[in-house]
């Protein structure tokens, strides 16, 4: 009997320790309550989550220069306007150019220094532009210098064909102007030294987290932020609730779903912008998307203004042209061959000869290939799953099979390379240098480093060397919608929707931008009113 | 009549586990007649309809793309049970037989199996199972051979001490003494005396198998659009958790409810067969 009574004590004992254990987890952690925006040690200290990262910061490589100009770290020679003009950035405005547009004259501006203090001249601009097209890989693809010669602030560019927008060329992140005289070895995870109001201090590549602090020695004025942390995840809620939990000061394009719930508190502001981007879908034609049967299908399945209205909750347009509805390219006058005709679609399958041989509820090549196109998509950006499923969905109705293949945004820009997908949804900001001269080379024109689709259109590259050394807007202006309405006659690509862009940040975060170029995040006037 | 009265009096004595059983039965049912049960085609997007909370028409609502949500999570029963079950019995029968070989024939081969199953419980289970779909690749079959990769250790190592247990018995002695075969001596000895408390492991295990599966369809690893299943359905209502709750109430629901039936199944189930049980 006692030694019964003193084993119920014991388990008494046991039991409140481990429940006085379980419940110790559950209260808040030192510093929890607290907002991200730092204050610690009197600094300023602000967090911007984004699902959107590079895989190193190296300018050079891929598209990664964005990032270094998105986190302030590095600047361009020349900044695009939010109507997208261009004027001087790190050169003054009175750029000129020859008669034929073959040589360039910049003057470097003065004040400018990079962070580590060393001089901004036309040396070192001259330097770091070499080493985009003596290491970089799509240098060539905008344009080919026959020299470029520096004397002190001026800087003279000699090309080999006339380059009429140059100075927009060299508002491309890939131009962002890093310090070459420095031990470049460690640049993927150190960043580059630039002449930007902040300065990497570092930059993991596996969580692909990049803090930046106050360039003390800016060139441009003083800047207000002491320090600001960029946080990457490709998942949308973990971003959104994320802001709504005080983890985030700002957030980069929260996705339609949950924007409406930011909308309506007062305690966050919200930036919009229509962007220059188009949310595509590639089409490799080396795979059974050669036949261009199945690419009409597809094409005229897709019922985009059904995805923007009710899907995408209308923060989406219904794509049409390559090219943005926000710019003047063709959007209302141009005609789509493949606009939304289900019927039609299932006619053209049944005519080929795509028919259900083996019972399984999809449709076989006319040779009796089974058909399975593997569509290929990440999740950085918002709308990519909604219309890569509902893509999918609409195809099964006509028996065309597809499978969905997430990956992350690195992993798939790398599949875009080498052309590892049947389809393959890519969000490209056509316009990022105020012209989409060089994006279309980039992806359409065969040999573009992003070309891996198969797609070699005549018709295509021959507007294209037009377009490259026409100077004359309205007439450059022509050769695009040309091309563009090629593109849609050829059925070369899916074009989704164009997005509208948002920066969602608290109330009290200023200086933050949304912007056409999307890669100007941050400047010196970023700041924290609290 | 016989039979039917010695069911009754079974039932009558063992009502806990009557109940959990015809509940189990209800959730095969549902599997089974989903077709009859559900109230739509459960791939058929209507844009039209997206998000629509639950109504007359659609009982549990819409997904994102318009389809009938509780036609889904019907039909997630299929996927779900179909994949916990076939995981549970390759398990049970991979592991069991690699734990009675180790057991009876001892030596290198008890040390080779063991050891290997030593290392494989050095891994914390569900994230050697996510390495192990990461690279066989995103589908439902390859997350239950992850599953199994990472789940034999256990009925190998039970197989194995129930064997040793019995190994140096007097019948089996005798067994061996009369000239009795090895693979007769396995499949009438070992085998028979194993098997109950095996059955009664893989019993219990099969709601936990249904959350693995459940869990790396969430991840991204088990089963891919359109495929119904819960895990899956679960990770697509996340992003529309504050707009479209429902979307993730309704398939953690179904989840919530057959894992318990057939924890509790298990649980009678032991209670029953398990000779070792108390």
């Amino acid at each position: 009997m006692k030694k019964a009574g003193v084993k119920k004590i014991i388990a008494f004992f046991v039991s409140a320790a481990i429940c006085g254990s379980l419940l110790s987890g559950c209260g808040v952690a030192a510093g929890a309550g607290e907002t991200s925006t730092g204050t610690a040690e009197g600094k300023k200290t602000l967090v911007i989550g984004s699902g959107q990262s590079a895989g190193t910061l190296d300018p050079i490589k891929a598209y990664n220069g964005w990032y270094p100009v998105r986190y302030g770290i590095t600047q361009t020679l020349t900044k695009m306007n939010d109507d997208y003009s261009i004027t001087g950035w790190l050169t003054e405005n009175d750029y000129f150019s020859n008669e034929d547009n073959t040589v360039w004259t910049f003057t470097i501006k003065d004040n400018a220094t990079f962070s580590n203090g060393n001089k901004l001249d036309a040396e070192a601009v001259k330097k770091s532009l070499e080493n985009v097209f003596e290491n970089g890989e799509r240098g060539v693809e905008y344009f080919a210098p026959v020299s470029i010669e520096a004397d002190g602030r001026k800087l003279v560019i000699t090309t080999l064909k006339p380059e009429p927008i140059l100075p927009n060329k060299l508002a491309d992140p890939l131009f962002c102007i890093i310090d070459t005289s420095v031990d470049n070895s460690k640049i993927d995870d150190n960043g580059p030294i630039g002449t930007g109001p902040y300065v990497c201090e570092s930059f993991d590549t596996v969580t692909k987290k990049c803090v930046v602090v106050k360039n003390q020695i800016y060139w441009n004025g003083e800047v207000k932020t002491d320090r600001i942390e960029f946080i990457y995840s490709e998942d949308q809620s973990t971003i959104s609730m994320g802001l709504q939990s005080g983890d985030f000061d700002a957030v980069y394009n929260v996705s339609m779903n949950d924007i409406g719930a930011f909308e309506k508190n007062s305690d966050y502001k919200i930036k919009t912008n229509p962007s220059g981007r188009t949310t595509i879908g590639f089409m490799n034609q080396s795979g059974p998307l050669g036949d261009k049967v199945l690419r009409e299908a597809v094409l005229q399945m897709q019922d985009k203004d059904s995805y923007c209205k009710i899907l995408l909750k209308n923060q989406y347009v219904p794509g049409k042209t390559l090219i943005t509805s926000a710019s003047d390219y063709g959007y209302d006058t141009l005609t789509d061959p493949n606009a939304y005709n289900p019927e039609n679609a299932k006619k053209l399958l049944d005519e080929a000869g795509y028919t259900d041989t083996d019972g399984d509820g999809f449709r076989e090549t006319p040779a009796g290939e089974p058909v399975n196109l593997r569509f290929v998509y990440y999740t950085g950006r918002p709308e990519q799953q909604i219309v890569v499923e509902a893509a999918q969905a609409a195809m099964a109705k006509v028996g065309i099979k597809i499978t969905p293949e997430v990956h992350d945004t690195q992993t798939v820009m790398d599949m875009q390379k080498t052309g590892d997908y049947d389809l393959l949804c890519m969000s490209i900001n056509i316009m990022n240098c105020g012209d989409p001269e060089n994006q279309i080379n980039t992806y359409f024109k065969a040999g573009g480093t992003y070309n891996a689709t198969g797609y070699d259109s005549e018709e295509l590259n021959s507007l294209m060397d037009q377009v490259h050394v026409s100077a004359d807007p309205k007439q450059r202006k022509d050769l695009i919608k040309q091309a563009e309405q090629v593109l849609l006659n050829d059925g070369a690509a899916i074009y989704f929707c164009y997005p509208i862009m948002n920066f969602v940040m608290k109330k009290h975060v200023d200086g933050i931008n949304s912007t056409p170029a999307d890669f100007y995040w941050v400047d010196e006037n970023t700041t924290i009113n609290n | 009549m016989r039979d039917i009265q010695k069911i009754l009096t079974f039932c009558k004595n063992h009502k806990q586990f009557t109940v959990f059983c015809i509940l189990a039965l209800v959730v095969i049912g549902a599997a089974v007649f989903a077709p009859f049960i559900a109230t739509h085609n459960p791939y058929e997007a209507v844009i039209a309809n997206a998000e629509q909370p639950p109504d007359a028409k659609h009982w549990f609502g819409t997904d994102k793309l318009g389809r009938d949500l509780f036609s889904r999570v019907i039909y997630g029963t299929r996927t779900s049970l179909t994949s916990a079950l076939l995981l549970v019995v390759i398990t049970l029968f991979a592991g069991s037989a690699l734990g009675i070989f180790a057991g009876y024939f001892g030596g290198v081969i008890d040390s080779v199996i063991m050891r290997i199953s030593d290392m494989m419980i050095s891994f914390p289970g569900l994230v050697l199972a996510i390495a192990i779909a990461g690279i066989l690749g995103p589908s439902l079959l390859n997350a239950v051979i992850a599953i199994v990769a990472v789940s034999w250790t256990k009925y190998a190592r039970l197989a194995r001490s129930l064997v040793l247990r019995i190994k140096h018995k007097d019948y089996m002695s005798a067994a061996v003494l009369t000239g009795s075969k090895t693979g007769y001596i396995l499949r009438n000895y070992i085998c028979k005396m194993t098997m109950p408390v095996l059955i009664v492991t893989a019993a219990t295990d099969i709601g936990t198998m249904m959350l693995e599966i459940a869990a790396l369809s969430f991840l991204g690893f088990g089963a891919q659009p359109p495929i119904p299943e819960w895990g899956m359905m679960l990770s697509e209502g996340r992003a529309y958790l504050q707009t479209a709750p429902w979307m993730m109430f309704f398939p953690g629901l179904a989840v919530f409810i057959v894992v318990a039936v057939f924890n509790l199944l298990g649980d009678s189930l032991r209670d029953i067969l398990d000779p070792l049980c108390d």
